[in-house]
């Protein structure tokens, strides 16, 4: 089995997964087309990291289809893995293995293994052959992991909070990187964070998931133009504001509200009165984190945004 | 197929020898060479081809297992995950992997026994070498089709613990029925034994092909129903 030109580099159709405590990731959908970078964000517990298993079938999925690259990620389950460059939130390898037999162990894993290309990130990330993995800092292991996924000619990137354990000039390394890996045109990272900063840097696409359901993916531009930012005093949230309001957090002196950007005209609080000089409203762009924020409030309308 | 199979098996190996090699080498040369050096110097003592048998056994019984608890450690399970390779093909690797144990028990024993006997009566006796063998690898691959499955299940703490369990399990209830029967029925008791002894001289007086046939057709039963009972397991577990 052979990768087609599919235009997509991951497909996910109605994923889901039910687990016994009762969390459920429910009907997920969304496109990564090839050579694009795609976020995926969602405040912890949201189901990132079980999508991401999903798609390496580490779990069973209960309903739909993941297709990498054109394929089966089940029923191609070998020809995608050759594809795939994994990099989790802590190290795979044997604590005791040294980074040398890292790459003993790997290299016969792929047919695409690149000796050379290993060397030279090993090089780049400053990683010593001789060092054991569990004398490596996080940040080191991390690099580790994303050396061997670039050593072997991976079309999908697929990045589990990669961010989570490195310095800023670390992340932004790494998001040179990525940069750098998609540049060919035929190369896709997915990378799950809660760093948003990191988004705003690199990701082409924002998959948003809360609570175990797709809230938004499309466009990040899309993502971020969405939604307004409404803000106001004690005595500014009013009924029409509260309906119309996707998450709503009060403060002692006044309020934030999440606010779909095609609502903002039912706002009456938005418009200046007669004999005043200021609206008692004001809207401002939302920030990735204010989204995230807002719509993870008690009481939060859990729409779905699908671009 | 035997892509996967291989990948499989070379991962389970650089797992096993994480700590290096160097030990189960000397290991693995140690008994047959003490044999032979003990042999050397004191003319052979009866029970060194024995001892040395049951520390290579234990030796080898539990190495295949050591990719259980390196899978345990930290994350590594999750390489499994990433790897192109299959879990019905992860699991055969692994059946490869006890198998190459099988074989290097199997000539372990053939080394000890054989120097066991040269220093003793000075010649090879063949039969008795072949049963020895035999009787090491059917009684391993029987071990080792139960442990198996169990460290699929379990940690591999728990499979150990519930393997002893069975052991105890089984001698307990083997007692019982001896103790029950001495009881009740004494005469079962002798009618039992003998049917035990005219079993052996049965097998015996069979011959060397059947004896050995009816081992190998045991041993291979019993992989066969542990590596579908592993894969069943396997197939079904998250990480």
């Amino acid at each position: 089995m052979t990768i087609d030109q599919s235009p997509m580099a991951l497909s996910i159709t109605g994923a889901t997964k039910h687990y016994d405590s009762g969390f459920t990731l429910d009907d997920i959908t969304f496109d990564l087309p090839v050579g694009y970078i795609m976020g995926l964000i969602g405040p912890n517990g949201a189901g990132k990291s079980t999508l991401i298993k999903l798609i390496l079938n580490m779990i069973h999925r209960d309903a739909g289809e993941i297709r990498v690259l054109g394929l089966d990620n089940i029923a191609d389950e070998e020809t995608v893995k050759e594809n795939l460059g994994v990099v989790f939130d802590s190290s795979y390898f044997i604590e005791t293995w040294t980074v040398n037999k890292v790459e003993r162990a790997m290299a016969p894993m792929y047919l695409a293994w690149d000796h050379a290309a290993f060397d030279g990130y090993l090089t780049r990330f400053g990683l010593d052959r001789k060092k054991r993995v569990k004398e490596l800092s996080r940040g080191m292991q991390m690099k580790l992991m994303l050396a061997v996924a670039l050593s072997h000619d991976a079309k999908l990137l697929v990045l589990d909070e990669p961010t989570s354990g490195l310095d800023v000039l670390a992340r932004d390394e790494l998001m040179d990187i990525l940069q750098n890996y998609i540049a060919d045109g035929e190369s896709s990272v997915l990378f799950s964070t809660h760093i948003t900063a990191d988004l705003e840097r690199a990701a082409d696409f924002i998959t948003y998931i809360t609570r175990g359901k797709l809230y938004f993916t499309g466009p990040k531009d899309e993502f971020e133009e969405s939604f307004r930012l409404v803000k106001g005093g004690p005595d500014d949230l009013a009924p029409d504001v509260k309906g119309v309001a996707v998450g709503i957090h009060r403060y002692e002196t006044g309020f934030d509200a999440l606010v779909r950007t095609e609502d903002l005209d039912k706002l009456e609080g938005l418009k200046a009165e007669e004999g005043r000089r200021w609206a008692p409203l004001a809207a401002e762009p939302a920030s990735i984190d204010d989204i995230i924020r807002l719509t993870n409030v008690d009481g939060a309308v859990h729409a779905m945004e699908v671009a | 197929m035997m892509t996967g199979v291989l990948r499989a098996f070379m991962l389970d190996v650089r797992r096993i020898t994480s700590q290096g090699v160097f030990s189960i080498l000397v290991l693995l040369i140690g008994f047959p060479a003490a044999i032979i050096l003990l042999g050397s110097i004191s003319g052979g003592v009866s029970y060194m081809p024995g001892a040395a048998i049951g520390g290579v056994s234990a030796m080898l019984a539990l190495l295949p297992l050591n990719a259980f608890t390196f899978e345990q450690q930290g994350q590594n399970n999750w390489m499994n995950g990433v790897i192109p390779v299959r879990r019905i093909h992860q699991v055969i690797g692994r059946y490869l992997v006890v198998s190459a144990c099988m074989l290097a028990l199997a000539l372990e024993v053939a080394v000890c026994v054989g120097a066991g006997m040269l220093f003793e009566s000075g010649t090879i006796q063949f039969s008795g070498l072949i049963i020895s063998v035999l009787a090491a690898v059917v009684m391993y691959a029987l071990l080792e089709s139960v442990l198996l499955p169990l460290c699929y299940r379990f940690t591999y703490q728990k499979a150990l613990l519930t393997m002893m369990l069975i052991c105890i399990g089984l001698g307990a209830a083997i007692a019982a029925v001896f103790a029950l029967l001495a009881k009740l029925a004494p005469a079962a008791i002798d009618a039992l034994i003998s049917w035990a002894v005219s079993l052996t001289e049965t097998m015996s007086g069979a011959g060397m092909i059947w004896l050995a046939l009816g081992g190998v057709v045991l041993a291979a039963v019993a992989a066969a129903v542990s590596l579908a009972v592993s894969l069943h397991i396997y197939l079904a577990k998250e990480f």
